[in-house]
């Protein structure tokens, strides 16, 4: 016999229902109109407004939606709320679900003590179980809040970053973005930067470890953009990219997801291209100078060489000797990396070095096929250059290179001298190789390694310059790359307008040999 | 008008010199030479403006993040 009641006589839980869309009416009004207009006044977007922006639209499913700090009456009857300053939930970009968090600078600046700490941690927790890329949107100042919130919790703590054991896990699983987009420190600051697209939004994101009142207190005086601007910690490699403005980052995060799986567990998804796999522009044949001491543009030649419009490039303003970005061969995702022969030759720095290091690991992670274009003269060298050490930083890039797995593809355009020109590839892997007619290569470059290898047949020369001249041009003489091709040294010179239909190739040989799952060794910021 | 200085991306040596104060310039207009890594390494102007200032003369040695030019947009 059923015990439920006819239609008709239904209990009734209007109210309840009633008062749950009245708190969530309450959730979305932020801070409050006034706050919400400062945030405005400011140039800045609300929590809610971003996350509209980011995800297709109408598609946000939040979670906690009624979290907040209430005050009731003495009959229990709610007074006043204002909500939690973590906004979270689910939605998808390009149909695609994500996981967003968002902090609300309307609710006592993002800071924590207005915080709900569970949200952020189960945001991380639920994109890491149910494998969706996460994005934050960090506008907020620390996990700590200030030193005042001692008077209300009457005892002080070691200190824990909440869920850091998700957001460490979810770099070796799922795509993490974030946005830096108003003042952010301690906490924020660590959640900022430990993703694998990281950004700072121009005029408006601000990172420190500590803020220019306290910095200032401890000598010259700084503003906050000299200290952490969007301007400083691109260069500085804190963060990978500058958003111009809101929209910019908000179509940044969408175009970097296009590349990557939703998690490790998938594949790159093939995108659609109307770029003929046999495009093969005649300009590329004369783009790298016969004359071995002038530059070129290789941002010109990466865009030429991938489908039409798919270069994305990340980490534009640091390690810059290095190019690194996502791009697509045939609709395949794949990763880019490119020496800049206008920043030291392409010579490694340390900061060139730990932005390959990051990047490599981030294809791996994510099942990229790497393309590697390559005009390396060594790694940099000098006092500066051994101050920074580095070469130190130099292998750990190389052990990279050497511990990838993901299908790779080397092309030589003009230098690879030296363990650092010696890093295009794992060199034990099938060598899958092209070489520009340019190329010139080897342990040592001629021009700098004369004076030492012919030390005393100069000395003893009665002019030495012509001897020096004499010698030079007798080792230039072999220095043709046709002659490691007879050797099968370098295994295929091509015409560089050849270049992107072979790269197509690859592109197509790599798809089926990518395998999804977790990778020998996870990403690290 | 904003005059802003424009810094040599790389350690190296000038070795070229090839504007003069009160030139103006285009965006991506080479402004100095430095020889650095047996290259020469342009450093280009980030935008259209006039030459105010030079800082550094042929051969002289500059750093990272040196600022070699001013220009005024």
């Amino acid at each position: 016999m059923s015990t439920s009641k006819p239609e008709s006589e239904a209990d009734d839980w209007s109210a309840e229902i009633a008062e749950l869309r009245a708190r969530q009416a309450a959730a979305r009004e932020m801070g409050g109109a006034d706050k919400v207009q400062v945030q405005k006044d400011k140039g800045k977007w609300t929590v809610r407004g971003r996350i509209d922006a980011l995800l297709d639209p109408g598609s946000f499913r939040e979670i906690g939606s009624i979290t907040g700090m209430a005050d009731y009456g003495p009959d229990g009857e709610l007074l006043a709320f204002t909500p939690a300053n973590s906004v979270i939930g689910r939605g998808r970009v390009e149909g695609r679900t994500v996981v967003v968090a968002g902090d609300d600078f309307t609710v006592r600046g993002g800071a924590s003590d207005a915080s709900i700490a569970e949200k952020q941690i189960q945001a991380e927790q639920m994109a890491n179980e149910l494998r969706l890329p996460i994005v934050r949107l960090i506008d907020g100042s620390g996990g700590g809040g200030s030193v005042k919130a001692l008077e209300t919790s009457g005892y002080t703590y070691i200190p824990a970053n909440p869920g850091w054991n998700w957001a460490t896990a979810n770099l070796s699983t799922v795509p993490v973005v974030c946005m830096g987009l108003g003042p952010i420190a301690g906490l924020g600051a660590l959640r900022l930067v430990s993703g694998h697209y990281t950004m700072l939004l121009r005029d408006q994101g601000f990172m420190f470890a500590a803020g220019p009142a306290i910095v200032s207190a401890l000598g010259k005086p700084v503003t906050k953009e000299e200290l952490g601007g969007a301007a400083v910690h691109a260069r500085s490699g804190a963060v990978d990219d500058i958003a111009e403005d809101e929209a910019d980052a908000m179509a940044k995060a969408r175009q970097f997801l296009s590349y990557l799986p939703s998690s490790v567990d998938g594949l790159p998804p093939r995108g659609d291209t109307t770029d003929p796999v046999d495009r093969q522009d005649a300009w590329l044949d004369g783009a790298v100078p016969h004359d071995r001491r002038k530059v070129y543009d290789m941002r010109k030649i990466v865009r030429s060489l991938v489908d039409a419009g798919s270069f994305m490039e990340i980490g534009k303003y640091w390690g810059k000797a290095s190019i690194t970005g996502l791009a697509r061969l045939d609709g395949w995702p794949v990763a880019i990396v490119a020496s800049d022969p206008r920043i030291y030759a392409g010579g490694w720095t340390a900061d060139t070095a730990d932005k390959l290091n990051r990047f490599i690991e981030m294809a791996e992670t994510f099942h990229l096929p790497v393309v590697h274009l390559v005009d390396i003269p060594g790694v940099l060298i000098g006092i500066e250059a051994e101050k920074s050490g580095a070469i130190r930083h130099a292998a750990r890039a190389l052990a990279s290179v050497y511990q990838a797995s993901v299908p790779w593809c080397s092309v030589v355009l003009r230098k690879a001298f030296g363990v650092a020109g010696a890093s295009m590839a794992n060199h034990t892997r099938f060598r899958y190789r092209y070489a520009w007619p340019s190329g010139d290569w080897g342990s040592l470059p001629i021009e700098g390694g004369i004076e030492a290898a012919y030390k005393a047949q100069l000395a003893a020369a009665e002019d030495p310059v012509a001897e020096r001249a004499m010698i030079e041009a007798k080792l230039n003489a072999v220095r043709s790359p046709f002659r490691t091709a007879e050797k099968f040294g370098v295994e295929e010179i091509i015409a560089p307008r050849e270049t992107r239909p072979l790269l197509c190739e690859f592109a197509n040989l790599a798809a089926p040999l990518r395998k999804p799952g977790k990778v020998g060794f996870g990403f690290r910021p | 008008m904003a005059v802003r200085k424009v810094a040599s991306e790389v350690a190296g040596s000038v070795w070229e010199i090839q504007v003069a104060v009160g030139d103006q310039v285009s965006a991506d207009d080479i402004l100095i030479v430095i020889e650095s890594m047996k290259m020469e390494l342009p450093v280009a102007s980030p935008f259209a403006g006039t030459v105010k200032a030079i800082h550094v003369e042929k051969g002289d040695l500059v750093e990272e993040g040196q600022a070699v030019v001013d220009l005024e947009a």
